[in-house]
């Protein structure tokens, strides 16, 4: 009857199971000729088994014998997966005895589970992806980030990189993490729609008012905005208090050496919240994520996105409605604020990291470096950010839009993360509510700035214990 | 009972035999996680660093913060609409169903789609449904004539939590339907025409002989409505990840929050056992309210 | 007798008409789900939300094909979860046996143990059983441990309601006839409880095909990827990309609707038959 032909299926799935458990070679039994998996199939020699206990048994055995290495990352897409294999292949056309196996994890499920679940006993790949500041902080203190100062030494890996870029990823004097790439916030302006509605592309916070107003009075949504994500809404409070409190004192105040209860950054969130009663964002924004509303601004029908310079790869993405429409221009300057037009959002956080349980630390940071090397020039070229490293690229090949940032931060005099990345733990999601709070008209301005002083003090307090 | 088969029954090492790989199976897999869970809800801890003892500060901590509360308040709502809205429509189509209609296991069929769609998917389709520009619900009703009903449905903190339930309420429908209907279906044929000759109608039939009839049954359901409301997790968190402003807050989702956003590993262990404590606690009220029903 | 025929015609047409209208409801997902997958955004947002595509852009299914191993998922996931169903089934099955027809002290507090398990969700004991399953990971195995241990309490409570309700003539017959215990479960009980076997293949199916924070976890790399988290990688990549979701989503819901559509008649008996008893 039905149920054993089910039970048949069942028997040979399983069977199928144990014999690629069984087997001892890791060329799978099951995959059926696809043509995206035979050259991985190709290169593996090696049983399918835990990474660390292959590892252990080759520390013991000569050198020049088959190296294995994991390398976790958060590019499962086929763009950025595409580069990330490139660099796979050359690296191990270079270094024929190293096989690196790819672990691509979906973004926010890789933050949230994969690594953090891995991390508590030190079993993340051998070369992992993740974010400097307040994000790998716990790891580096629980000692399962490999330190890479001598190793930088021997290389000379110090005069590759521009400057500044190594700052996130540097604790208590250590660097722990290679920078990927940086960024740098800029608004983005849709000219078409600007010219349609005769706005002036806004310098100053009063002309960025009027644009929203104008455009709000004609039906057009006037900015992008994704509440129900709050570090969305932390990309444009955060810039702005850039502006009222200037970067220097934003670093020293997010590294818990200044307060964080302010003037300055009460201002920050009341302008927000000007902006939010001027109808700047979109309808429903608190039940929008961050790319539901910005697709809005890649089909050309919202006029201005603040975010980082990533924004430029789909600026400049066939896919999307406003190539060539786009101006990118410095977040507008506010009257009587502290910082300038030269200070912007932004600097390097993703970062690559070595897990100190490696067996071969040599080939883990040859490899880290290699591919933060790569990397930083092919996500530059495509727009998605700006080199950490001292590239040599074409500038023709390299993504128009994000070549308007470049020249605008070219005089830059200040940069400040956002200030998710350098929080850390209960700080972050603190941010997030009170940002929402801020959105919803549940949370003032001044309950904002208290709000995230406290909440720096208790999880700085508690770290300190 | 024959003797030899008594003996048989009692036999101890069948009894090993079948029990035990499922028991020591479920035990180590399944149950010594939760005891480490109960450990670590003593600590405070982040998962990753140094763990202290703190003994029970963490539940007091938890008993002291009002976003529980309400993450708890909006649960049992969610369980209150599964039980008193859910159900009594799956028990209205599962008796029309068993009551004979032509096309019966089309319907039967077709009512239980949903179920078998996975959570992740049904939210997404739902949130586009939700869209407030171009979402189905206002797009209609605009179309309707109706734009003053227009809303941000998942961006309002008055509609949130109504938009989170309905797509909730509605997926099991066919669930309890198919339950409820095997039930009904069971009743021996010879009870339900006795009663209609003694001039019941369907709806009398129903109350009187039916319903009766599948107490048990009614009584698993309640208990998997409302343990599964007091757990659910999967479509809030994708359709408003409990905002805005926490209007959404369910248990299962602070505890994801505090585990993987703030990584307060200890505190979310409290969390964890609270919510197992209180799906027990659910159970037995269930069992002894349905006690009292059948003893009538 | 006439006049009740007459009465119960008349019920009909306004049943009809409530009965379709549910059917729509329940249906219409799917019929959404397939339609925007032919869709592209322009049109979407051009306002054609629920018509028909006027460009069917099949090259949405190609372009999810190319951007994941898709093939390769789907194997991974086909013998994850026939593995979890089969030890569910036979487990569960044995368990439920020795709790309803042996006789021994313990069985209800053993029963009872079992149904806690109802009560657990994942998320709590993820990083414990991460710490616990350490030796396993990046096997199948890493994740067909789990989801037997996490199917088995639903399905012990289906099969126990099922098996209490079955007589036990069959049964005393076998063993006057000299047969053993073992003997009596393959050859009598088993058999028996076939349709309730399928209705937990069903729910057992669903619940580890369908999750996703454990197989992120506890496997890594292409090799061991779900659909599911496949599909997952996708539509956070592209949760915008209508369309492409739309096919992401709609190759992850097919093989679903097919087991359905293939286990449902035993399915439908198994309920006929009164599976759960409270």
């Amino acid at each position: 009857m039905k149920l054993k032909k089910l039970l048949g299926i069942i028997l040979a799935g399983s069977m199928v199971m144990s014999l690629a458990g069984c087997g001892s070679s890791g060329n799978d039994t099951g995959s059926g000729g696809e043509p995206a998996q035979e050259r991985e199939n190709a290169t593996e020699t090696e049983p399918a088994q835990e990474s660390e206990d292959a590892q252990e048994a080759e520390q013991s055995a000569d050198s020049g014998e088959e190296i294995n290495l994991t390398f976790w990352h958060i590019w499962p897409d086929a763009e950025m997966g595409a580069i990330v294999d490139n660099y796979v292949e050359l690296f191990e056309e270079e270094h024929p005895n190293v096989h690196i196996e790819s672990v691509a994890t979906q973004e926010v499920e890789y933050q949230n589970n994969k690594l953090k679940v891995a991390a508590a006993t030190g079993a993340q790949g051998d070369v992992f992806m993740c974010w400097g500041g307040g994000y790998a902080k716990a790891y580096v203190d629980a000692g399962v980030v490999l330190a890479l100062d001598d190793l930088m030494e021997k290389y000379g890996t110090k005069d590759e990189l521009l400057d500044g870029t190594l700052t996130y990823g540097t604790y208590d004097g250590k660097t722990y993490g290679l920078p990927l790439k940086q960024w740098a916030g800029a608004l983005f302006c849709n000219t078409e729609l600007f010219e349609e509605h005769n706005v002036k592309i806004p310098e100053t916070f009063d002309e960025l008012l009027e644009a929203v107003k104008t455009f709000r009075a004609a039906g057009v949504t006037p900015m992008v905005l994704g509440a129900k994500d709050g570090w969305h809404i932390g990309m444009i409070q955060n810039a702005l208090a850039v502006r009222t409190e200037g970067a220097e004192y934003m670093n020293k105040a997010l590294m818990g050496e200044e307060t964080l209860d302010t003037e300055g950054i009460v201002k920050s969130a009341e302008l927000l919240c000007e902006l939010n009663e001027a109808g700047a964002f979109p309808d429903g924004t608190m039940g929008l994520g961050s790319e539901e509303s910005q697709e809005e601004f890649y089909m050309g029908l919202v006029p201005m996105y603040y975010g980082g310079s990533w924004v430029s790869s789909g600026c400049d993405s066939e896919e999307n409605e406003i190539q060539g429409l786009v101006k990118a221009v410095p977040m507008p300057t506010v009257e009587g604020g502290k910082g300038g037009v030269n200070s912007f959002s932004g600097g390097a956080i993703d970062m690559m990291m070595i897990n100190v349980n490696t067996a071969h630390p040599e080939e883990a940071y040859e490899f880290a470096v290699g591919i933060t090397k790569y990397m930083s020039e092919e996500a530059y070229k495509i727009g998605d950010s700006l080199p950490a490293w001292k590239v040599d690229v074409d500038e023709s090949e390299v993504s128009p839009t994000l070549r308007q940032v470049e020249e605008l931060i070219k005089n830059a005099d200040g940069y400040v993360l956002a200030w998710d990345t350098f929080l850390e733990g209960a700080a972050i999601e603190a941010h997030y509510e009170l940002l929402q709070g801020l959105i919803a008209g549940t949370t003032s301005p001044e309950e904002f700035a208290a709000g995230m002083q406290a909440a720096q003090e208790e999880v700085k307090g508690s770290s300190a214990e | 009972m024959g003797i030899g088969m008594e003996r048989a029954l009692k036999d101890k090492k069948a009894i090993c035999f079948f029990v035990l790989p499922a028991f020591i199976w479920f035990c180590l897999i399944a149950l010594l996680p939760v005891f480490q869970s109960a450990g670590y809800s003593l600590l405070d801890w982040d998962g990753i660093r140094e763990a202290k003892f703190i003994g029970l500060d963490n539940y007091i901590k938890m008993f002291g913060d009002p976003l529980f509360f309400k993450a708890i308040w909006n649960s049992v709502l969610l369980a209150a609409a599964s039980v008193f809205i859910q159900l009594p429509v799956s028990m209205v189509l599962a008796l029309v169903l068993a009551g004979g209609v032509r096309g019966e296991n089309f319907y039967r069929n077709a009512f239980f789609v949903p179920v078998i769609i996975s959570g992740t998917i049904i939210a997404h389709l739902w949130m586009k449904i939700y869209h407030p520009s171009y979402g189905l619900l206002n797009m209609g009703l605009e179309a309707l004539g109706l734009p003053f009903l227009e809303r941000e449905w998942l961006g309002d903190e008055k509609t949130a939590l109504v938009a989170c339930f309905v797509p909730m309420v509605w997926q099991y429908i066919g669930y309890h339907m198919l339950l409820f209907y095997s039930a009904a279906k069971s009743i021996s044929p010879e009870i339900i025409e006795a009663a209609q000759v003694d001039g019941a109608n369907r709806f009398q039939t129903a109350w009187r002989v039916i319903i009766p009839m599948i107490v048990p049954m009614i009584k698993a359901c309640v208990i998997f409505a409302i343990i599964g409301s007091l757990k659910s997790f999967d479509l809030i968190y994708i359709l408003t990840n409990g905002g805005p402003v926490h209007a959404s807050e369910v248990p299962s989702l602070l505890m994801y929050k505090k585990i993987f956003i703030s990584n307060e590993y200890g505190y979310a262990s409290a969390i964890a056992i609270f919510i197992i404590l209180e799906c027990l606690l659910f159970t037995f009220a269930v069992q002894k309210i349905f006690n009292r029903i059948q003893k009538d | 007798m006439k006049k009740m025929k007459a009465k119960g015609k008349k019920t009909g047409i306004v049943t009809t008409i409530l009965l379709i209208a549910v059917t729509i409801i329940q249906l219409f997902p799917l019929y959404w789900m397939f339609t925007f997958s032919l869709k592209s955004n322009k049109e979407i947002f051009g306002g054609n939300i629920v018509g028909f595509p006027e460009n069917w852009e099949w090259d949405n299914y190609a372009r999810v094909f190319e951007k994941a191993h898709l093939g390769r998922y789907l194997f991974n996931s086909m013998v994850v979860t026939g593995a979890t169903i089969l030890f569910t089934l036979v487990l569960s099955a044995m368990a439920t046996y020795a709790i309803v027809r042996l006789i021994w002290k313990l069985s209800k507090v053993v029963y009872f143990i079992f149904l806690t398990g109802m009560m657990l969700s994942i998320h709590a004991v993820l990083l414990p059983l991460f710490v616990n399953m350490k030796p396993l990971l990046d096997t199948y195995w890493a994740l067909i441990i789990p989801y037997v241990a996490f199917a088995m309490p639903t399905a012990i409570l289906l099969m126990v309601g099922t098996l209490e309700a079955l007589p036990k003539e069959l049964e005393e017959a076998a063993f006057i006839d000299g047969a053993n215990i073992y003997r009596v479960f393959w050859q009598i009980i088993m058999p028996l409880m076939k349709p309730i076997l399928s209705t937990v293949a069903i729910l057992t199916f669903l619940s580890s095909w369908n999750e996703m924070m454990l197989a992120i976890a506890f496997v890594s790399g292409e090799k061991y990827k779900t659909i599911t988290v496949g599909v997952n990688d996708m539509v956070g990549k592209y949760s915008t990309k209508w369309g492409l979701i739309g096919a992401g989503l709609t190759i992850a819901t097919i093989p679903t609707l097919v087991l359905y559509v293939f286990l449902s008649k035993n399915i439908q008996k198994s309920l006929a038959m009164g599976a759960v008893k409270g």
